[in-house]
């Protein structure tokens, strides 16, 4: 067994969807629960824990595992905006390739119901933010402001964006796990309630959902299973802007992306299916470029081609994505990982694609006035 | 609530300031409040108030809220070049390319105010 190589041994999550009257500790147990079932290992086996939250206040790790018996193994909590999650494997690989632990659970959880509703509220801590929120900037309108220019450069029409709600909330029909399980059409996205030009309600991830996931990772393969490895594992931080940036290469993914496939020794084309950060419509069609699973220029014909669907060469976001699954922060970049996971192992029943053997997983974190993303994560996974 | 001096001139009319890097000549704005240990590093340099819409959305708050859309979005503004932020106003619809002047305003801070084309 080559002691360098991570597997990722179980996987589970909760449906995403509106669980107000559960409380932190029921959601997350149960996708812990869970993974270790599909591990086919114990509490006993896990030697530490990374909890991912956002909006949960402190120690929520804790909290959650206080009732598991765990007899005081490490758990460290981690907060990295949407990118939470991902950013909480990316540690726990660190802590396994130093042989600090062979065994580790990795759970996320959010519940934004808890926050009543509207847009994910800005950190106010710095001049800049605090200027520019003050002026009406929030979350989807550094989004809308992208699909602004995108269609002006682009000379497209704001079907286009609607055409990837479409496609992913297709997906999410199919996944039980998703919060919004009906299929739409580019006519009902557009006629849906306008948010921030030229984004409508069905183009924002819904705001109002909660959900945990969870996954185990260990430097031991045990579970009987076709192991699947951790191949590539990389967090980046945004750059400040110039006046120069031109705000649809999304910088800080594509270097995230470069230096994934630089590490896993593949390329763009070896990639078999994503999830990817589809927190609005436009954001996909940016990170098919940043990923470069398409030319600069080419992501709408990508999506028009069809070939990011479910039955295409690289799907993209068959578990429905954000936009339907939901985007309950701190959970969003290990259910990822756990879509993958299935997809990878065959077990995405209705919402398989073909055999895949390579699947990338996308994650940014954060708006603060003045960088690209606060944070970009690429993980890729192998059978 | 005046005007924001920690970021506009004291001349009339006023200009909006920005902190300029002493060896590379790159903007930051807001500039730097005179207690950042970054501050030494600067020079507050005025900018020109006259720029080019980059990019825009409006918002459209629920009904609920009873705020009206509002459109905001990003403006490049030349000479000591920077791309800044802010509530666009008046002449109709944005458009990408418009013309807007910046102006000190008491609720937002600043605002870019639409320059109708002769």
């Amino acid at each position: 067994m080559n002691k360098n190589m991570i597997y990722i041994e179980g996987v589970a999550m909760t449906r995403f969807d509106k669980q107000p009257n559960t409380l932190a500790p029921e959601l997350a147990q149960s996708a812990i629960l869970n993974a270790l079932r599909d591990a086919n290992l114990t509490l006993k086996d896990i030697e530490a824990i990374y909890c991912a939250n956002v909006f949960g206040g402190m120690i929520l790790g804790q909290l959650i595992v206080r009732d598991l018996q765990l007899q005081g193994i490490p758990i460290y909590n981690v907060e990295n905006a949407c990118a939470s999650g991902a950013t909480a494997v990316h540690l726990a690989k660190h802590a396994l390739l130093a042989e600090q632990y062979k065994t580790i659970l990795v759970v996320g959880i959010e519940q934004l119901t808890q926050l009543g509703g509207g847009t994910i509220p800005l950190q106010l801590n710095d001049h800049k933010t605090r200027v520019y929120s003050s002026s009406g900037l929030v979350l989807p309108s550094i989004y809308a402001m992208r699909a602004t220019r995108y269609l002006h450069e682009r000379n497209e029409e704001p079907s286009l964006l609607a055409q990837v709600a479409v496609k992913n909330r297709f997906n999410g029909s199919l996944n039980p796990y998703a919060q919004q399980r009906t299929p739409t059409t580019i006519e009902a996205v557009l006629s849906s309630r306008m948010i921030a030009e030229p984004l409508t309600l069905m183009q924002c991830c819904p705001s109002q959902v909660d959900g945990a996931a969870a996954l185990i990772l260990s430097t031991e393969h045990k579970n009987g299973r076709k192991p699947v490895k951790l191949l590539a594992s990389i967090v980046q931080s945004g750059m400040q802007e110039k006046h120069t940036d031109d705000i649809l290469d999304a910088e800080i993914t594509a270097r995230a992306a470069r230096m994934a496939y630089e590490q896993a020794g593949i390329g763009p084309s070896d990639i078999d299916v994503i999830e990817l950060h589809d927190a609005f419509t436009i954001a996909e069609l940016i990170y098919y470029e940043a990923l470069g699973i398409a030319k600069p220029g080419e992501g709408p014909q990508l999506l028009r081609s069809g070939e990011t669907e479910i039955g295409g060469k690289i799907p993209v976001n068959p578990s429905g994505g954000l936009l339907a699954k939901g985007h309950p922060l701190g959970a969003t970049g290990v259910a990822q990982m756990v879509e993958l996971t299935w997809q990878l192992e065959g077990r995405a029943k209705e919402r398989q694609v073909n055999k895949p053997q390579i699947a990338l997983a996308q994650c940014t974190g954060g708006g603060i006035a003045g960088v690209d993303h606060a944070a970009s994560s690429v993980h890729i996974l192998g059978i | 609530m005046g005007i924001n001096k920690h970021y506009w001139s004291a001349g009339s009319p006023p200009k909006p300031l920005g902190s300029m890097h002493k060896k590379s000549k790159e903007i930051i704005f807001p500039p730097f409040v005179e207690d950042s240990p970054l501050a030494n590093d600067y020079v507050n340099q005025e900018l020109n108030p006259i720029g080019t819409l980059y990019s825009y959305t409006v918002i459209h708050p629920s009904l609920k809220s009873g705020i009206p859309p509002y459109a905001i979005g990003f403006v490049d503004l030349p000479d000591f070049p920077v791309r800044i932020f802010g509530r666009l106003i008046q002449g109709g619809g944005p458009t990408i390319g418009d013309q807007y002047l910046m102006k000190p305003d008491t609720e937002f801070g600043h605002i870019f105010e639409k320059i109708n084309k002769p």
